[in-house]
């Protein structure tokens, strides 16, 4: 049985990358301002992507006949966009019913026909963190995703490789949904860090079952059952071993205080604060633990647990050391990252490579995979976006977006009608009366409304 | 005397069974020849002016040069076609699932951790528990030339266990096979866990493993139970041991192509057997379908073939948006109809499914299907022989052969032709024979009075609507015709108008509430007035419409 789940786990997490072979393109881009994040800013460079991997980067490169040449003069050429925190491109994002959830996992939820994506691409983003919402202290396991549009097939969304991350959330969201909505724990936030005590306890109890019944099965003449299969708890067990990332929703410094002594006492140290808008107020503790903070720019007072932030949060959060990156949360922020990105340069003075770190390499860093993506380096994905003007300009436009050397989005062959299938029997309705772009607390509502 | 045939004097024998709409033909004696008539007995053979001789409801021979028995009813068929009788691969026909009003709102203590028959987990259900073989869906698909339909209960994600039953014969024996199906679906639960496509499926592999796990122990305490805990019984868990021991598939629910997509990463995942049952986005899936060697059932539930008219009135203001728009919509209305033709080429076998068609939608269904490249061989083999391979039991129906049930559908002209009709249809012996004539003439007051302005009045779920219909005559004898509502304030065109002695019957679109809804009316007219119903394509659900003529305003 052991072994069976093992094998499951692999298929779930490596083998599904064996069957999606995504494409992978080859592009020479010439004579464009190269920001690399990583070592510097160079002029009149070349950018050279082969098989879906940067090949080189220098002065008159030269490539295969295959390839696609683009003139970049006069422009910019950055890595891919990171969004750390999204719930784009999914069929469903919470599934609110128990302030624990550990077991659901978006992956299954993929939604490859989210035109979001390629708002997202034309926005300049390649890979966002699509994640389970906040209704839940623990709620499912996120999916990081690359955005490979046109592709109809969820496990060509995925970032094959990418290590696994699980949602949490603190405060209001979980105690409304469960406590107010239905009257369980967590009612406040006491609840909250008992709901995360008593899920880690079992699951460590569960392990220890687990271990004890795996070193004596294969003994002479034993008979013990083995423990009831749970797969909420082999999620929580996974976390204990360090095997997923934790990226938790909050808000006030208590709270992030108090999820860093309830890790502490587990043993666990992989934590990713997202929004953290009282970050700046516990910067220090936050880096002492080593956690990471994933924020909005400007972006607070929209319910009463974050009425009080401040614009200069990321730089804050930057400048005592913590890894910070800048999100989107929203189909419609996702478009402008760059922008979010910029702010940090009037609220903090960021230099132009810390203020675009905060949405390339340290989102990578939270989410596991800078030693692929975050940066321009040989051997690293081809994942590039092309800027008019400094992608930290207020003028900035993202010309051309390229995930694996595969060209995804270009401004200048932009189509009116993006749809990937298109339902015979749908009436096309070109007044849209609402956009829903914050999708957090979706499929949570009817616990709030009772 | 000599030329009175016997199938003349069957027709003396009817007997009218009260529900269903065919004639049932009463057995004089157990054996039946079906003379001179063209055989098909299987996907790719044809004998032309053969026989097939039908013994205690079994085939006893087909071919041509039979020898007739003695006391044989003769079934002179002269010019008509015979095939296998239609498997439909899965369907809810047949079957009253019990009506649990209260369960719908209700409100559990823990939405986390609910009684599992609120939550819709089921799968211990049997569907001939809730076999009722005088449901009017029996007659119906019977008459559309199916005569063996599996069939699963309904309700939530783990509706239940199907069984392949037969629509006729004995009404006392109509089960074939027990248990052919763990049925499975990504519907939620309402307010409780599992509600949303991500709690359906974890949970999914969380009683699959679950199962998994319990029935090794059981295997291992029934070989030696001395010194074990005695293993406890859990029907939800034991349903799927079948399935376990690969003995039963599952069929997964899949009209899109991401439920297909996700039955199959359960697949992977769990390592059943599967069939995407009702699939009905599958043209993108080839690959995946062959590389998962998962089984194919498409749903006979298609989007409504439109041919484009040339419209002359309207092509002024369609713009270049709206042709491309139409262009598109076209093209992917034309998907739906010619992927079974690219599975055939694939070679990967399939069937099809009915879980949500109407019976009489079928034929016209399937034609289009050969119109967009199915060729009429492999349409005949994804209703016969394939899905009698896939439930196991390609040895008892799917072909006309010596030993198989007599299980026979005769038609006027090649099935898969335009007007073609079905005429008799046999199951395990038992004839029911069809109605051929056209539908009736319209009453000559009634062809008078219809043309004109009509005011309305329908009780529909929305509140009482109001409105007009208008019918004009061209000058070819075909109607047309408009109605306006005053629900959506919407004048909608009128489309496949008839007239049948006092009925009027049309259908039209709305868009309500931003759904877009099928309604086909039905309308009695009495005089000056009018009274029938109108129903809401696809839902089953109807609503009274009354109205009056408007009296011709005098130039």
């Amino acid at each position: 049985m052991r072994k069976h789940i093992i094998f499951i786990m692999i298929l779930q997490f490596v083998a599904v990358s064996v069957w999606a072979q995504t494409k992978k393109g080859e592009v020479l881009i010439k004579n464009a301002t190269v920001i690399t994040i990583t070592d510097g800013t160079r002029e009149n460079t070349d950018v050279y992507i082969k098989d879906g991997k940067i090949a080189g980067i220098g002065k008159d490169l030269s490539a295969s006949s295959n390839a696609t040449v683009v003139d970049a003069t006069g422009q910019y050429v950055m890595p891919g966009i990171i969004d750390a925190h999204s719930h784009i491109a999914l069929d469903a994002v919470n599934e609110a019913t128990s302030p624990v959830t550990a077991q659901v996992w978006v992956g299954d939820a993929l939604d490859p026909f989210d035109v979001s994506i390629y708002r997202a691409l034309a926005g300049g983003v390649t890979i966002s963190h699509s994640m389970h919402g906040s209704a839940n202290a623990i709620g499912g396991q996120n999916e990081t995703i690359k955005h490979r549009w046109g592709t109809v097939k969820m496990d060509e969304l995925r970032m094959e490789g990418a290590p696994r991350t699980i949602k949490f959330a603190l405060g209001e969201n979980p105690t409304r949904v469960h406590g107010t909505g239905n009257n369980i724990v967590p009612r406040t936030r006491m609840g909250v860090e008992q709901v995360f005590r008593r899920a880690f306890s079992e699951a460590k109890e569960y392990l220890e079952k687990w271990d004890e019944y795996n070193a004596n099965k294969n003994k002479r003449g034993y008979k013990g059952m083995a423990p009831e299969y749970d797969l909420q708890k082999e999620v929580i067990a996974d976390i204990l071993r360090g095997e997923i990332i934790v990226h938790c929703h909050s808000y006030r410094a208590d709270e992030i205080l108090m999820l860093m002594d309830v890790f502490k006492d587990y043993g666990i140290k992989k934590l990713v604060f997202q929004h953290v808008n009282e970050g700046f107020k516990v910067a220090p503790e936050i880096a002492e633990f080593g956690a990471m903070a994933s924020v909005f720019a400007d972006w607070w007072a929209y319910k009463f647990e974050v009425y009080y932030s401040t614009a200069y949060n990321a730089a804050i959060l930057t400048k005592n050391g913590v890894t910070t990156s800048i999100n989107s949360d929203s189909g419609e922020l996702i478009r402008h990252l760059f922008h979010e990105a910029a702010k940090t340069q009037k609220y903090g003075d960021l230099t132009d490579d810390e203020a675009l770190k905060l949405i390339t390499l340290n989102p990578a860093k939270q989410l596991g995979i800078d030693d692929r993506v975050g940066s321009l380096e040989v051997g690293k994905d081809g994942d590039v976006v092309i800027f008019k003007n400094h992608p930290l300009s207020i003028y900035a436009v993202p010309q051309m977006t390229f995930v694996d050397g595969v060209k995804y989005f270009d401004i200048n062959e932009d189509q009116d009608d993006m749809r990937i299938y298109v339902d015979p029997s749908e009436e096309i309705d070109v007044m849209r009366s609402r956009t829903e772009h914050e999708k957090c607390m979706a499929n949570a509502e009817w616990f709030l409304t009772n | 005397m000599k030329k009175i045939t016997w199938a003349f004097l069957l027709l003396l024998f009817i007997t009218y069974s009260g529900r269903a709409q065919d004639k049932e033909l009463a057995p004089v004696t157990g054996t039946v020849a079906i003379t001179n008539i063209t055989i098909n007995p299987k996907p790719g053979e044809i004998i032309e002016n053969g026989t097939v001789l039908v013994r205690d409801g079994l085939i006893e021979a087909v071919g041509k040069n039979i020898q007739i028995p003695p006391g044989a009813r003769i079934l002179k068929a002269d010019s008509l076609h015979l095939y296998p009788g239609f498997i439909l691969g899965h369907s809810h026909v047949g079957i009253k699932m019990p009506e649990n009003k209260e369960d719908r709102n209700a409100k559990v203590e823990d939405p986390g951790n609910p009684p599992n028959e609120l939550a819709g987990i089921t799968p211990e259900r049997k569907v001939y528990q809730y076999l009722d073989m005088t449901d009017k869906s029996v007659s119906e698909w019977r008459e559309a030339g199916f005569t063996v339909a599996q069939t699963s209960p309904k309700g939530g994600m783990l509706p239940g266990t199907g069984s392949m039953i037969l629509l006729g014969g004995n009404p006392e024996n109509p089960i074939l096979k027990a248990e052919t199906a763990l049925y499975s679906t990504f519907d939620g639960a309402r307010r409780m866990y599992p509600a949303t496509i991500l709690g359906v499926m974890a949970h999914y592999r969380q009683l699959y493993r679950q199962a998994d796990q319990s029935m090794e122990y059981s295997i291992a305490f029934d070989k030696d139970p001395s010194g074990r805990k005695r293993p406890t019984k859990n029907r939800t868990l034991e349903a799927f041991y079948p399935v376990i021991k690969n003995q039963v598939p599952v069929f997964f629910k899949t009209e899109e192509i991401l439920e297909a997509q996700r039955a199959m990463i359960l697949q992977k995942d769990l390592g059943f057997d599967l069939v995407l049952t009702e699939l009905k986005e599958g043209w993108d899936l080839v690959s995946d379908v062959k590389t998962s060697n998962s089984k194919v059932q498409f749903s006979l539930d298609m989007p409504k073939w439109e041919e484009k008219k040339k419209d002359s009135s309207k092509t002024e203001d369609t713009s270049k948006e709206q042709i491309a728009l139409e262009g598109r919509r076209q093209e992917f209305l034309k998907k739906y109809y010619s992927q079974m033709a690219e599975y055939a080429a694939a070679g990967i076998p399939f069937s099809f499914s009915g879980l949500e068609v109407k019976p009489k939608d079928v034929q016209k269904n399937l034609q289009k299907i050969v119109e967009n490249g199915l060729s009429t061989d492999a349409a005949l083999a994804a209703l016969t022989t394939t899905p009698a391979r896939q439930a196991g039991l390609d040895k008892s129906i799917g072909t006309v052969e010596k030993g198989k049930l007599a299980n026979l559908l005769i038609s006027n002209k090649p099935y898969f032709e335009k007007d073609a009709r079905i005429k008799y249809v046999m199951i395990e012996g038992k004839l029911y024979e069809y109605d051929l004539k056209e539908s009736k003439k319209p009453d000559a007051e009634v062809l008078d009075i219809v043309s004109g302005d009509w005011t309305f009045e329908a009780e529909t779920p929305a509140g009482t609507m109001t409105g007009t219909i208008t019918i004009l005559k061209d000058e070819g004898g075909d109607f047309t015709g408009t109605i306006y509502n005053t629900i959506t304030g919407q004048e909608n065109e009128l489309r496949n108008i008839q007239l049948s002695a006092d009925v009027l019957s049309f259908e039209y679109s709305v868009t309500f509430q931003s759904q877009n809804l099928d309604i086909e009316a039905s309308l009695t007219i009495s005089g000056e007035s009018f009274d029938g119903y109108m129903e809401i394509a696809g839902s089953g659900e109807s609503f009274p419409v009354e109205g009056s003529k408007v009296p011709a305003k005098r130039n």
